[in-house]
């Protein structure tokens, strides 16, 4: 009886950082409309035992916000009055985008452009905060 | 304008396509650039974000493995959580949540470039271990 028990609770200690994790990455891509994805790779050292390969975490990130951003893109269209008019032609250029990185992936050294890319965003975020 | 507004969402397609991240980016376009209220520009994000993802694991992607029970429970935990966000985004003036997205952005382009920084020095000590 009492292992039982014990069993039950060791096993929602093993839920509830998932469930943080996961509730945290829902809050910020809420908020934000974006952002989830970088929550949860954070996460992911924290919240799985076995070590995997970043781009399963990638791939999975991706996969778990997906409908979580459809619901937040619903609630913002519902409630928030959202304007999609202009959507159409960004979801097109992205997916072409998107094939033409993922070729582009394996011929380009990526750190430099990552430091690059991470830099533009630094100046970004200041232009956001200050403007 | 709508030429504007194509490129700039390639260019971000392709940079998340390589994995170097892009979303963020399309929010500061569409606000400084194209003077688009907050919200709106957040709504297209998560709009976009929809459509790459999409298409990242369909294309390239799908050998990946990924722990179904692990995903649908962060889905579940994610789709609960984003109601708090979503109203948050909602009352809050576009100004404030406009100042809480610049200092996320910062954030993580300090904690990207110090992840390179590290990595930068872990390959040149292995390098003068040799």
């Amino acid at each position: 009886m009492d292992n039982n028990k014990n069993n039950k609770t060791r096993a929602l200690f093993r839920l509830l950082p998932i469930i943080a994790a996961g509730a945290g990455a829902g809050f910020i891509n809420g908020l934000l409309g974006s952002g989830g994805g970088i929550v949860l790779i954070f996460a992911y050292s924290f919240i799985v035992k076995k070590k995997r390969s970043s781009k399963d975490n990638f791939a999975t990130s991706l996969a778990v916000m997906t409908p979580v951003s459809a619901v937040s893109a619903i609630m913002y269209y519902l409630k928030a009055g959202a304007d999609f008019s202009g959507a159409g032609k960004f979801c097109i250029a992205v997916v072409i985008g998107g094939i033409i990185g993922a070729y582009l992936a394996d011929r380009i050294k990526s750190s430099t452009l990552t430091a690059v890319f991470a830099a533009v965003t630094c100046i970004a975020g200041l232009n956001m905060l200050f403007k | 304008m709508i030429i504007a507004d194509i490129a700039a969402a390639l260019a971000v397609g392709i940079l998340s396509g390589m994995g170097v991240g892009g979303g963020g980016l399309l929010v500061v376009y569409l606000t400084v650039i194209r003077n688009m209220p907050q919200i709106h520009a957040q709504g297209i994000n998560l709009i976009f974000f929809i459509c790459a993802s999409v298409s990242a694991l369909s294309i390239h992607l799908k050998k990946r493995k990924i722990d179904v029970k692990l995903a649908i429970t962060l889905s579940a935990a994610g789709i609960i959580g984003s109601f708090p966000g979503t109203f948050l985004a909602r009352i809050l003036p576009g100004e404030v949540t406009s100042k809480i997205f610049g200092i996320v952005l910062l954030l993580s382009g300090i904690i990207t470039l110090y992840r390179l920084h590290l990595k930068k020095k872990r390959i040149s000590d292995a390098h003068k271990k040799r």
